[in-house]
């Protein structure tokens, strides 16, 4: 019996002490009180960056920017495609704002609201422009709200408007003198710049808007170009993200390097727009380094310095162009119907280059056709690829060689041109020319191409966009002092931004005049997707694109599938019949199907 | 076998008596061979008033006055019956009971009761089924010896994980496995992937019960249904495989057993190669991933490859390939990389004892080839089972696994074919099935000399094969101590007490070594050393009290209530290095950056801690009615660590019924029914949170959030994306479950027949959130899961004939797995896989049903061809295309013996699974297997379909015609069964295979006496020796039994992690 009991006792000890069920809080986490502003903030910064990147790719694919593949219009994308930016946006980057902006709040933190606030609503703002009705105001709720319900996106565009405002406020408040200090990946810390930002999102919205509230629109571009910090028009107030180039943990450089420096090009180019600028404005008649739109070199990079004969290589060699695919009329050559697209040579000389199919240029440039889904051959050391700008790739020195090679070009110490000072000014350009509010239309053309070009060959030159705050990057200013001096360059954009000009006062009515608006608006937009699928559905504009390989490509989205996690897991949504739905301030008629 | 049951069984019954008036005593012997029988109920007649006999037979009772007659029973055995009369001493011999078919078998928390008096299944596997082997993995030593099990291998290499389903899926995101118990305790059966199974870390990651030898196993008993199990709580609620290993218990004499195995491990599943055409696209030669070049006759050479490599260093590594030709014909010698894989086991065991204590210990060392260079896997196992009875009251039992487990491979990520594995992790099959068939792996250099991976294409894109199995390695070293300690003692006559404990830890390292030079995976190819080191523990203890009461001959009832608490706690750390400085060396030094978080395999945070408490409360509860009525009512209360106070309890109970009407209506047997069984059982078990911590949302950080070009690392802060729910609560599984059992024909015929309906309701799901709550998942308790499934289980008695015997098993087994609702306004939930292309779980279908991207169809579900290239139109929204449950999966036993011989045969056929599978269609549609019709590279082809029309131009089509656009073999091949829509990659999964075959010698006994050895066998067997996935195209010999997507929740999916694995071999046994 003695031993029972101590059978039992030991027993019971061993018991008692091995019950411990308090082991609720997770030892491998940051509890939520423990968060940091400052901290929260960087991480909102960085994750505006990923989802903008995967955004513009969209963009950049539907219009023509970038090639995209699946043959018919709604194939080029899927409603999976769409479920990393819809958790980004969401998940990562509005819920912490939501969480950033209470917190703030209640501390004063006037300038991480303030920030919080313009990212909050810049990616609302591309949520409505590219799926429509989504939700916000029963969004963020955790348990309250697990199937959050849409908001009307007429409603949502007043809202995110308000959002701005409230920004520029908070802005302008001072901070609480204990606000912990700020990362500021955007401009460095100065909050002028941010209230410019926040104009000119606000420029971008009201000209959406102008298809269909005219008076508003006007009304709303008045008030703001009237505010004291007004828009974006120095080359710092550009709103770009700037990576950097350490490969490993984390690895910071642009995600389009890493897609396309290391085993060798991963993307296709548009050729579409690598034609267009070769032989936009005759430009593609000069000798090195000038041949073509003098930002060409910049944009991309030449694997090759002569086209390939190889059909292993690209398979399209031994094809003939499909029958609806360019003809010539007179000495022009012509996308998709007739009538002489604007912006493309009248020069007979033009007539040299027999066909858009396949090859754009007779110079080793070479993407894909618009929507082509074939399958994959050896390429990747011999398609054109990224160049300086935006990716951080290799400048095009004539210099025709493989891109597998992570220590090429900037290394990588690309940018997002999330919203450039250049946009800003096609959008004047726009504004003026059908509201009447913001300036000469013509001025403002003038110094977006003016800007773009000269944007362009100084960001792949100091890797800073004029801003003080940030390291130049690795950067291609050897190479390019070399191969393209800055006074040549400097002529040869001034000889093209004369081209445009001139090629627009020709014009005798404003669509004419918008088309090379839109044109030049576009070409500037390498690299940023969101606001060329904006500008594409709104204006209609550039007109005679290349059109799809496949003759009948379905109806080009006017807006994009609601994402499978949004649509499968939300009981309030269903997945839309098709893509021609259009976003409410899109009453287009041009047809783009093509 | 009986022997040791009787011997166990006194160690818990020893009696002692006390005087009365009157005592009558006596020794029990067992009529076969006089030896003496603890543990036989002794009972006076029309009383409560009985006794159990001791170790030696020996049984004293008092009992009133004269007269009356004392009853003897045990299991097994006839029961007596014996006038007293004025005798004081009776000693009585009891002879089998052949009529009562009795089988002992071992059910919850280690107790052995008699199978008839089961309510429910239960499948017992003995360890002549399980020892001497060709496989390290008893998992896969079990396939098909179960009925309602479902074991599948994640691939074919050695040491690679082994997924096993009892009776379907009980969750959606929690585990699906079994539990594992050995010796009474929980034994860890993980799979601890390393990385998900797209970055490489489903098909090399061993499950943890590869620690177990099946040469030292006694016994498996599956429990399958939740009445079988509720006992363990909610961790048997997927089943219960219970392992015995051998602990000398009731051995008497001393004995030595030498087991010497050799076998060849070869690969099963190469496919068979066409001769007709070479590298290259569209009928023209070139570096392409396809064999859709020219006719091999048409060119005589060509340029070799490396001349046309794109890097100039590499052009320049091989200079003298520069102007060589190599000739085009069929010269790639695949199976020259695959070797015959040598194996061996060395067991020795001893076993011995006396009358009060026994022992078993025995060392076992494996070491297996695989038969893809770099495979290997070895283990030793040491062990010491004891048990003992300290006194008459007081036993103990005792078993201690020691194991070492070493398992090395070549990486094995996903791949579909498409030029790269996921998210850029290599993998020694992603390009290889198809390698061109006129490239000579053998012939050229593999590496530069500076170590770097050099193949056919100009781009080098792809990584030479060799290379990778020469450079890199996934390693996993586990250490593990398994100890079982049972005290039991014995209050009373009737109540016992026992206390268990189980202690269960390991230590698994596991190794990626990736050199520096490789050409695929951003962050892979600067050369990639992680180390993770994972520590588990497992503490559980029972605390049980038995009660046992004979109130007369006919009712006898007994109880256990017992309390358990188990403590698990997971501990893993590791180091991840990136950039190699000299190659070939892998210690974290020779790296240039090390980080916390695993960044080329998906960047999880490599340290990382959990701990689990689990508590319960349970009491199981028997009536026996006259031996023919059994009773069993059970329940069990728990406490779990993982939910909040208030929601962390729960009680649930089972009962189950078994009636023998043969025994009850004495009418009823005959010599053509034997024996019936009659059984009914309802259980219910609970699911907790599938991880811990899920309650409460959380935050992380990242103290390298970004890194600017000043180098300066940027914090982040983020709020997780996981919400935490606070108000979830235990789930309630319910089971019922009925079947009979018969033997017919003077026991020729056997019956085990169960149909079972599980279901599960508030089902713990980690749904997955629309992200625009601001998360993306949480734990809830939504939806509504069903499992209905029958199975079956035949033997017979085929011929016996003189020394002849043919005896024939068949198993049999249907399970229809499905998800009847998802709560939440959930319309789908990815179970496994990638969101376009996975296992989902869908309201209405089957469990883990596919869904993919597939080609268009018209309303009258004509497939749309695309006007311009004459190939299919993708559908946008992805369809439904597959279902991966088999319709049904059978076994077929036959065993022959003859004398000394015995020749076993099992036959495994699976009907139906839909899978997604890469090998074939990578294969076809690379041209390097033709499909059943061979056809040329010049062959044109008309997809079947129609052409939309669209009269008017307006965008909207009007009618379809059928279409006559041609397109081109190659185009056929790659463009329609390959790179065209998930549904042409669907192939039905049925199969016929022969599983195993042994053909067994022993010695016989006169030979023996000649020698030392008091017996010896000698053993020839094979697994997996044939198979026919007889709907599959048949050149590709692709074997469906795979599972890409590693241990766990999904089916159906093969990302070309290889072949399959065949082994054959000798066995010699000797004891002495």
């Amino acid at each position: 019996m003695k031993f029972l009991k101590s059978f039992f006792i030991t027993g019971l000890i061993v018991l008692a002490t091995s019950c411990n069920l308090d082991l609720l809080d997770d030892p491998n986490a940051v509890k939520l009180s423990q968060t940091d502003p400052s901290l929260l903030l960087n991480n909102i910064q960085i994750g505006m960056a990923g989802f903008f990147n995967t955004a513009s790719t969209f963009g950049m694919q539907v219009t023509r920017l970038q090639n995209s593949g699946g043959s018919v219009y709604e194939n080029f994308a899927n409603p999976q495609s769409y479920d990393g930016i819809w958790t980004a946006a969401y998940a990562n980057v509005l819920e912490d704002c939501d969480v950033l902006i209470k917190r703030a709040e209640e501390n004063k933190y006037t300038v991480h609201s303030g920030m919080a606030r313009i990212i909050q609503a810049y990616t609302l703002s591309v949520l409505v422009d590219y799926f429509g009705n989504v939700p916000f105001s029963d969004a963020l709720q955790k348990q309250n709200s697990l199937n959050p319900t849409l908001d009307k996106m007429e409603e949502l565009y007043p809202a995110i408007i308000a959002m701005l405002d409230k920004a520029i406020t908070d802005l302008r408040t001072t901070p609480n003198a204990v606000a912990p200090l700020i990362t500021d990946f955007y401009y460095g810390g100065n909050t002028t710049r941010w209230i410019r930002l926040a104009n000119s999102l606000k420029l971008k919205m009201y000209l959406n808007l102008r298809l269909t509230n005219a008076a508003g629109a006007t009304a709303g571009i008045t008030t703001l170009l009237a505010d004291a910090a007004g828009v974006m028009s120095a080359q710092s107030d550009s709103f770009v993200f700037r990576y950097a180039t350490n490969n490993a943990d984390p690895d910071v450089r642009h995600p389009r390097f890493v897609g396309n420096y290391i085993t060798g090009a991963g993307d296709y180019m548009a050729n579409y727009l690598l034609w267009q600028m070769f032989y936009g404005y005759d430009r593609h008649t000069g000798t090195a380094p000038s041949q073509g739109d003098p930002r060409m070199r910049f944009y991309f990079y030449r694997q090759r310095s002569s086209n390939s004969s190889d059909p292993n290589e690209i398979r399209c060699v031994a094809q003939t162009a499909p029958a609806h695919y360019p003809f010539s009329t007179g000495t022009a050559i012509i996308y998709g119907t007739p009538g002489v697209p604007p912006g493309i040579s009248t020069n007979a000389a033009s007539q040299a280059w027999a066909r858009t199919f396949c090859f754009p240029t007779p110079i080793g440039y070479w993407g894909r056709e618009h929507v082509d889904p074939q399958g994959i051959p050896p390429d990747g050391l011999a398609r054109s690829t990224w160049g300086p700008y935006p990716a951080g790739g290799r400048f095009d020195a004539n210099v025709n060689a493989g891109v597998n090679n992570p220590a090429l070009g900037m290394r990588g110490a690309g940018m997002q041109p999330i919203l450039m000072r250049a946009s800003v000014n096609f959008m004047r350009a726009e504004a003026a020319l059908f509201l009447g509010v913001g300036g000469a239309a013509d001025a403002q053309f003038s110094l977006g191409v003016n800007n773009s070009l000269t944007d362009v060959r100084d960001w792949s030159v100091n890797g800073t966009l004029g801003t003080s705050a940030f390291a130049s990057s690795p950067n291609e200013s050897a190479t390019i002092n070399t191969f393209y001096p800055s006074a040549a360059y400097t002529a040869d954009a001034a000889a093209y931004a004369a081209s445009a000009l001139a090629a627009y006062n020709s014009q005798t009515d404003n669509n004419g005049r918008l088309n090379f608006i839109a044109r030049e608006y576009w070409i500037s937009l390498f690299g940023s997707g969101v606001e060329s699928y904006n500008l594409y559905r709104r204006t209609g504009f550039p007109s005679g694109m290349q059109p799809t390989v496949n003759p009948a490509p379905g109806a080009f989205p006017r807006s994009f599938w609601y994402p499978s996690s949004f649509e499968a897991r939300n009981s309030q949504v269903e997945q839309k019949a098709n893509l021609t739905g259009k976003i409410f301030w899109d009453n287009s008629t041009t047809n783009l199907d093509f | 076998m009986k022997k040791f049951l009787l011997l166990c069984f006194s160690f818990v019954f020893v009696l002692s008596a006390w005087a009365q008036e009157r005592v009558i005593s006596g020794k029990v012997t067992a009529q076969e061979d006089a030896s003496a029988l603890p543990g036989v109920n002794v009972v006076l007649r029309g009383t409560t008033n009985g006794t159990v006999t001791d170790a030696d037979g020996n049984f004293k009772l008092n009992i009133p006055s004269a007269g009356g007659s004392l009853v003897f029973s045990f299991i097994g055995l006839q029961t007596n019956e014996v006038v007293i009369g004025d005798r004081s001493v009776i000693d009585v011999a009891l002879g089998l009971d052949i009529q009562q078919l009795t089988e002992v078998v071992v059910t919850a928390q280690g107790v052995q009761r008699d199978k008839k008096a089961l309510g429910y299944a239960i499948s017992t596997v003995g360890k002549d089924q399980l020892s001497a082997r060709p496989q390290a993995d008893v998992a896969r030593i079990l396939q098909g010896k179960v009925p309602g099990v479902n074991i599948t291998p994640t691939g074919g290499t050695s040491g690679s994980g082994t997924s096993i389903n009892i009776r379907g899926y009980s969750s959606l995101s929690g585990s699906t496995q079994p539990l594992f118990v050995v010796d009474g305790v929980p034994f860890n059966s993980a799979t601890n992937n390393g990385s998900g199974f797209s970055t490489g870390g489903a098909a090399v990651t061993p499950s943890r019960f590869l620690d177990l030898d099946p040469n030292n196993i006694e016994s498996i008993n599956v429990l399958k249904g939740l009445a079988a199990t509720v006992l363990y709580g909610d961790q048997g609620r997927n089943g219960v495989i219970l392992v015995t290993t051998k602990s000398g218990k009731g051995k008497k004499n001393a004995e030595v057993t030498v087991q010497q195995t050799m076998n060849i491990t070869e690969v099963a599943s190469l496919p068979k190669f066409q001769n007709s055409w070479g590298n290259g696209f569209q009928g023209l030669y070139g570096a392409f991933f396809s064999n859709w070049g020219p006719d091999f006759s048409e060119i005589d050479s060509v340029g070799h490859p490396f001349q046309f490599l794109g890097t100039p260093s590499l052009r320049d590594a091989y200079p003298e390939y520069m102007f060589n030709r190599i000739k085009y014909d069929p010269g790639q010698t695949i199976d020259k990389f695959f070797r015959k894989g040598l194996a061996s086991n060395t067991y020795v065991n001893f076993t011995g004892g006396t009358d009060k204590m026994g022992f078993n210990s025995s060392v076992s060392y494996t070491d297996e080839q695989g038969f893809v260079p770099g495979n290997d896997v070895t283990r030793l196992n040491v062990s010491l089972g004891v048990n003992a009875a300290i006194t008459d009251k007081l036993s103990i039992s005792n078993s201690i696994l020691f194991s070492k487990t070493d398992v090395e491979t070549p990486p094995l990520n996903g791949a579909t074919g498409g030029g790269g594995t996921f998210d850029g992790v290599p993998s020694l099959y992603g390009q290889f099935l198809y390698t061109p068939r006129n490239l000579d792996l053998f012939d050229w250099p593999n590496a530069t000399p500076d170590n770097r991976s050099i193949y056919y294409r100009g781009g080098n894109d792809i990584a030479n094969p060799l290379w990778i199995a020469n450079n890199y390695r996934e390693v996993n070293y586990t250490t593990r101590v398994f100890n079982s300690t049972t005290i039991s003692y014995d209050i009373t006559d009737n109540f016992s007490l026992t206390y268990r404990a189980g202690y269960d830890t390991y230590t698994e390292v596991q190794e990626r070594r990736f050199n520096k030079g490789g050409v695929q995976g951003p962050n892979i190819i600067n050369g990639v050393y992680q180390t993770q080191t994972i520590r588990n523990t497992i503490f559980n203890q029972d605390f049980i009290l038995g009660y046992n009461k004979q109130f007369n001959e006919d009712i006898s009832f007994s109880a256990r209530v017992g309390f358990n608490a188990r403590n698990d706690k997971f501990n893993r750390d590791g180091l991840y290095s990136e950039g190699q400085i000299i190659s070939g060396l892998f210690k974290h030094y020779n790296f240039t950056t090390a980080s916390a978080r695993s960044v080329g395999f998906g960047g999880r945070i490599l340290n990382r801690e959990t701990e689990e408490q689990r508590m319960g409360a349970y009491g199981d509860f028997s009536f026996d009615y006259k031996q023919y009525l059994f009773l069993n009512v059970a329940g069990r209360n728990d406490w779990t660590s993982t939910l909040e106070t208030g929601n962390n309890r729960i009680f649930y109970p089972s009962t189950s019924v078994s009636f023998i009407p043969t025994e009850a209506f004495s009418g009823l047997k005959s010599n053509t029914l034997n024996y019936l069984k009659l059984r009914v059982g309802y259980g219910t078990s609970a699911g907790f949170a599938p991880f811990p911590y899920g309650t409460r949302s959380t935050a992380s950080l990242n103290a390298r959030g970004f890194l600017d070009l000043g180098a300066t690392p940027v914090i982040t802060n983020s709020i997780d994306n996981f919400l935490g729910n606070a108000a979830l609560k235990p789930e309630l599984q319910q089971e019922i479950e009925a079947g009979f059992e018969a033997k017919l024909l003077n026991e020729r015929i056997g019956f085990d027949f169960t149909v079972y309906n599980r279901s599960t309701r508030n089902l713990i799901t980690e749904a997955p959130l629309d992200p625009s709550t601001g998360y993306t998942s949480t734990l809830t308790n939504v939806g509504k899961l069903s499992n209905k499934g029958l199975e079956l289980g035949l033997t017979g008695n085929a011929v016996t004939r003189g020394a002849f015997r043919w005896d024939i098993t068949l198993n049999f087994n249907i399970v229809r797995p499905e998800i009847l609702e998802l709560g939440g306004g959930l319309e789908e939930v990815v179970i496994a896989g990638f969101t376009n292309r996975g296992n989902f779980a869908i309201p209405g279908r089957p469990y883990n049903i596919i869904k993919g991207n597939a080609v268009k169809k018209s309303p009258d579900g004509e497939r749309i061809v695309r006007p311009n290239d004459g190939l299919y139109t993708v559908d946008p929204i992805i369809r439904e295309i597959g279902n991966p449950n088999p319709d049904w999966m059978s076994s077929l036993f036959n065993t022959f013996t003859y004398k000394g011989f015995t020749l076993n045969v099992q036959m495994d056929y699976r009907h139906g699974g839909d899978m997604y599978a890469s090998t074939p269609s990578a294969t076809i549609g690379r041209g390097a297997v033709s499909t059943d019709v061979e056809y040329g590279y010049d062959q044109t082809f008309v997809l079947p379909g129609v052409l939309e029309v669209d009269n008017n131009a307006d965008g909207v089509v009007d009618s379809y015609r059928k279409n006559d656009k041609q397109v081109t073999a190659a185009d056929y091949g790659f463009n329609v069964q390959f790179n065209g829509t998930d549904d042409t990659s669907m192939f039905d999964g049925s199969f016929i295979r022969l599983r195993e075959v042994t053909l067994a010698y022993e010695f016989p006994k006169i030979m023996m006496g000649k020698t030392p050895f008091k017996a010896g066998s000698i053993q020839v067997n094979g697994n997996n020796l044939w198979f026919n996935a007889y709907n599959v195209p048949k050149n590709v010999n692709f074997d469906p039994e795979v599972l890409s997507t590693g241990v766990g929740n999904g089916a159906g999916f093969d990302y070309l992690t290889g072949p399959s694995a065949r082994r054959y071999g000798v066995v010699l046994r000797l004891t002495f």
